[in-house]
């Protein structure tokens, strides 16, 4: 049977009915947006290029509740690495909860020359422990010379933000001497990680 | 208005009106089948890489729209070895016309060992329908010297492919020795990541 345009008033409470509804065998489609909001809340393209003094890589409000104790949060950060210097090194990674940095991972990337281009992956996830306790893991992991060599740092933290109102989270990076070498984030995004 | 329930018949055409809805303030509710998830195919079929040249062990399509400005997706596979020789892993991926970006892990002689390896891909819009990136990333165990050690290898780069259009994501492997590496892949999944 055709599927009709379905549209509710902003803050309306649905019945039980109105709520659970189950669609089968739709073709994929997406939801409007201020609808579901799903498990991928945010995104960003915008290329910011990693200074000597310390960067913003990206930011996300977290909405109210999402940390709650046993909930988490997972952020991606992808872009580029460029080296044809073997004087290089990503000299902080810092990650901050309601704009204190709770967990600071220094050089995280300090090798021999690229000899080109490489990919950048970071990924952090902020664990909910309590309703005001929060547990932040990170990991940069970077192709270290021409060779496949791993680098792999990972950091640990704590923070102590109230997860029933937002938090503000925030990525910051710094390099050692950007003359040398480039390091560009291109794409952020945060995925909710929760039943 | 009420959010009546809709029901259609296993492999029913939909008309594009049907298939391009929105729901507009509805409550988070879930899908039947894969729909809801980010999760768009799993393919657990295993690829035996066990002669020369690259071997496509997956292909989806892109919806034309889907990449647009903000959104990504995600590939992951596990590999896995027991090989006897010097060998490497290497990886091509392909968006659209575009090899966009190649990846190899050279992993050394696995003495027969069995070893797992992650392969890991993200697509994604650099904030233009026109302009696309992507990451490769290989990681496991490798010999370095005599001993073993946890090696990568990333790839970066650039297409301009059109993303309006449906376009074909692939991933290829080829095995630098083939037949004497027991090479395989498993367990292939994709990810379409929309963004609000």
């Amino acid at each position: 049977m055709p599927y009709s345009h379905q549209s509710q008033t902003s803050a309306d409470v649905l019945t039980g009915a109105e709520a659970n509804q189950s669609e089968e065998n739709i073709a994929s489609h997406f939801h409007g947006a201020d609808g579901v909001s799903g498990l991928f809340p945010d995104s960003d393209s915008t290329e910011v290029d990693v200074g000597t003094g310390t960067t913003s890589v990206y930011t996300f409000t977290i909405p109210a509740g999402k940390l709650a104790a046993g909930k988490a949060l997972k952020c991606t950060i992808l872009g580029r690495i460029t080296s044809t210097n073997a004087n290089r090194s990503i000299d902080l990674l810092d990650v901050s909860l309601g704009g204190s940095v709770v967990a600071s991972l220094q050089s995280p990337l300090d090798s021999a020359n690229l000899g080109g281009t490489s990919g950048l992956l970071i990924e952090i996830t902020v664990l909910g422990l309590t309703a005001n306790s929060q547990m932040v893991f990170a990991q940069c992991s970077v192709k270290t010379g021409s060779g496949t060599n791993l680098e792999a740092h990972g950091m640990i933290g704590l923070g102590s933000e109230d997860s029933t109102g937002t938090i503000a989270f925030e990525v910051e990076m710094s390099i050692n001497n950007a003359s040398n070498y480039d390091v560009l984030k291109e794409f952020a995004f945060i995925e909710y990680v929760e039943a | 208005m009420p959010y009546l329930r809709q029901t259609f018949a296993d492999d029913n055409d939909l008309t594009a009106p049907q298939v391009n809805q929105l729901e507009e303030n509805v409550r988070s509710h879930k899908h039947d089948g894969n729909e809801g998830t980010a999760i768009r195919s799993i393919d657990s079929v295993l690829d035996d890489i066990d002669s020369a040249g690259y071997q496509e062990i997956f292909s989806i399509t892109v919806p034309g729209g889907f990449l647009g400005t903000k959104n990504a997706c995600r590939f992951q596979a596990l590999a896995y070895t027991e090989s006897d020789t010097s060998e490497s892993i290497q990886l091509r991926v392909k968006y659209g016309a575009t090899t966009i970006c190649t990846a190899d892990l050279d992993i050394g002689d696995r003495n027969n060992n069995p070893d797992g390896y992650e392969l890991q891909i993200f697509l994604y819009s650099t904030g233009a329908t026109n302009t696309q990136a992507a990451v490769a990333k290989i990681q496991g165990l490798a010999l370095e010297g005599t001993a073993n050690a946890m090696r990568v290898n990333f790839d970066h780069g650039t297409a301009a492919e059109d993303s309006t259009g449906d376009l074909t994501f692939s991933v290829e492997v080829q095995a630098s020795t083939p037949g004497a590496v027991n090479l395989e892949i498993n367990h292939k999944s994709m990810e379409f990541l929309s963004f609000n």
